[in-house]
């Protein structure tokens, strides 16, 4: 039975790589708690991969957090995502694991990359400011992998989710992404009787957004691609791959989809005066598409599990 | 009906992939971007509203092949893949032989191992050699003066060969004539890398002043106007023919053999007079000595085409130059340098 490491495990993305793993039947996941392994102590990596006969690893471990975080904290972003690759790639190559997927984000594309961004944007661009510490480090990674397969023949892989939302996402009131934030606010007003809810912005930017339960699918698939298909895909400096839906849709719309399914029945009402961020953010998943995966979980089937995980969960979610 | 398209980023494939998904075919792409770029894909998708799925990859690589043919299952394979210089082909017989009919045989073989049996191949003219008759029949004797033509001759007996050991088997050679013009929306042509071989892309880059002057080869062939005379066929045309082609290989067993041009010839001066008559725009030009294994005059008897496929080919000289110069002005640097 084949060992997989998932470093990250108890993340959205990890753990949704780990529910499907097991789900599977056939592979034996190997986790490890914080306490029990220091992703940042390299010489803890190196003994841990020496001892554990793995056959693969997912690296979706790393430092997230906020703007504020990202512009508190940037020496921490930068250093400990550095480290984490740099260990777990490393050790990974000297215990001879050969299959690794790396776990990036869409914010190592330039701040002014043209929309949808394809792979080839990486590099061509100065990057968003607020999150470049932790961009540069996700790039690092992405050619740590590549390196590992020039010199040795390694088979690192590389995939870059859109924005993802899902079971185990971050619902804290302060600094969390659009759509915990969203639902957080709808549920809490549903359940105020509040007459209405205020979104920062026009609603009018476009993002897309990718259930997790899709994100850990298509890790998974692009983990096990065929070697020689995946070669004819990407090229050894230009690796990465895109995970998305290639759809996007307006703030607005998804303000009133989230007000729907969670069932607030209020006003939704846009405050203008704050901040949109880019007009548009979309993934160009061409090369997904090619490889043979397109996104299965449409965004309101998605909102609906959501949702009732978010209900179910009022007293353990993250925030 | 889903096929493996071979060479589907080049000048020929691509307009294929074109007509093809518009007839509502499932198209997979394998090319090796050596001759073309990867920005085809881009404008396939553009014209289409549907992105065929593309592989970077020879047809020589048994591993890609099987791993695609694995991933698809395919009804039928139409084979554009191949190098296509005679110049060099005859400095480098070795690398024509290789690639066009070794990776062919392998290409082959793989279809035959994954019970994919109908097959369309990208002939040439070029196969004839120097006409003992013109219009060339699909019965004037092969004989090719150069490895191109080899090249292309010795696929068409191995297809002979496959099919005469697989009765299931069907296998057509679409022997071209001279290939010009472009998709009518100008977002697709010809874009050859380097210095163009062959009339037309030379000529469109002369009157886009990418190019001095255009040279003539020969004033004094024994020909009306003195240069020489060619079968010049729209490249949507050729297209459609691949249509005919595939609906001949799922209804029918057995090797054939097509010339696909439009039966009638024209001279180089013809071409350039109607080019800048039609597009309204000067092209200079010089005479230049003939050019070693340049033929004075041939064109197609297109009477096989006609009865074995229902296909003949529509445009005019006039579309053919109007095309080639729509595409070559709207897009200067053809579909740009350094994507691939």
């Amino acid at each position: 039975m084949k060992r997989i490491f998932v470093a990250g495990h108890k993340g959205m993305v990890g753990s949704a790589i780990v529910r499907q793993l097991q789900s599977q039947g056939d592979v034996d996941v190997v986790v490890r708690n914080r306490n029990e392994l220091n992703l940042l102590d390299q010489q803890s990596v190196s003994n841990f991969f020496n001892s554990e006969q793995l056959d693969a690893v997912y690296l979706a471990a790393a430092k997230v957090g906020g703007i504020v975080a990202n512009n508190t904290y940037p020496a921490d972003f930068i250093y400990e995502n550095l480290m984490i690759e740099c260990n777990i790639v490393h050790s990974a190559h000297q215990a001879g694991v050969n299959d690794l997927l790396f776990l990036g984000s869409s914010c190592i594309y330039p701040k002014f990359a043209d929309q949808p961004m394809k792979e080839s944007a990486l590099l061509t661009g100065i990057l968003e400011a607020t999150n470049e510490p932790y961009a540069v480090a996700k790039i690092a990674g992405i050619k740590l992998c590549e390196s590992y397969n020039r010199q040795y023949g390694r088979n690192y892989r590389s995939v870059m989710p859109t924005n993802l939302y899902g079971e185990n996402d971050n619902f804290h009131p302060k600094n969390s992404h659009v759509i915990p934030a969203l639902m957080r606010r709808f549920h809490e007003a549903k359940q105020a009787n509040g007459s209405e809810v205020v979104v920062w912005g026009s609603g009018k930017p476009m993002r897309e957004f990718l259930h997790v339960d899709d994100m850990a699918a298509a890790s998974i698939f692009v983990m096990n691609a065929n070697q020689e298909i995946y070669n004819s895909c990407t090229d050894p400096m230009l690796s990465h791959i895109n995970v998305g839906t290639g759809v996007d849709c307006t703030i607005s719309e998804l303000a009133f989809t989230i007000a729907d399914v969670v069932g607030f029945k209020g006003r939704i009402v846009f405050d203008a005066s704050k901040p949109d961020g880019t007009p548009r953010k979309l993934m160009d998943v061409s090369t997904l598409k090619n490889l043979g995966w397109s996104y299965s979980i449409e965004l309101r089937e998605g909102l609906v599990a959501t949702y009732e995980w978010f209900v179910k969960n009022q007293e353990s979610f993250r925030g | 009906m889903k096929i493996l398209v071979t060479g589907g980023t080049g000048y020929i494939g691509s307009h294929f992939v074109v007509v093809a998904q518009q007839a509502g075919m499932d198209v997979i792409i394998v090319d090796s971007l050596e001759n073309s770029s990867s920005r085809v894909v881009d404008a396939i998708e553009a014209i289409t509203g549907t992105r065929p799925f593309f592989y970077k990859g020879i047809d020589h690589d048994v591993g890609l092949l099987n791993a695609i043919f694995g991933q698809h299952g395919f009804d039928a394979v139409v084979h554009f893949a191949g190098y296509k210089s005679v110049a060099e082909s005859t400095v480098e017989p070795m690398k024509y032989y290789r690639n066009n009919v070794g990776g062919t045989a392998v290409l082959m073989e793989v279809m035959r191992n994954h019970g994919v049996s109908n097959f369309v191949f990208s002939s040439s003219a070029t196969i004839y050699g120097f006409p003992q008759f013109n219009p060339y029949t699909e019965g004037h004797p092969i004989n090719p003066f150069n490895v191109y033509g080899h090249s292309k001759a010795m696929v068409e007996t191995m297809m002979q060969g496959q099919c005469g050991a697989n009765p299931d088997w069907s296998a057509i050679a679409l022997r071209y004539f001279n290939p010009v013009g472009a998709h009518p929306s100008g977002d697709l042509g010809e874009d050859p890398k380097g210095t163009p071989n062959n009339l037309m892309p030379y000529l469109t880059k002369v009157a886009v002043g990418a190019l001095p002057e255009l040279g003539i080869f020969g004033n004094n062939y024994d020909t009306p106007d003195g240069t020489g005379v060619r079968d010049y066929i729209h490249v949507m045309d050729l297209a459609e023919g691949h249509l005919k082609a595939l609906e001949w290989v799922r209804n029918h067993k057995g090797f054939t053999a097509v010339n696909l041009g439009t039966g009638t010839g024209y001279s180089v001066l013809e071409m350039v007079e109607a080019f800048e008559r039609v597009n309204k725009v000067k092209v200079p030009y010089g005479f230049k000595p003939r050019r070693a294994g340049d033929l004075a005059a041939y064109w197609a008897d297109s009477s096989t085409a006609e009865r074995v496929l229902g296909w003949s080919a529509k445009r005019s000289m006039d579309d053919m130059v109007r095309d080639s110069w729509h595409w070559q002005s709207k897009h200067p640097l053809g579909y740009g340098e350094g994507d691939n």
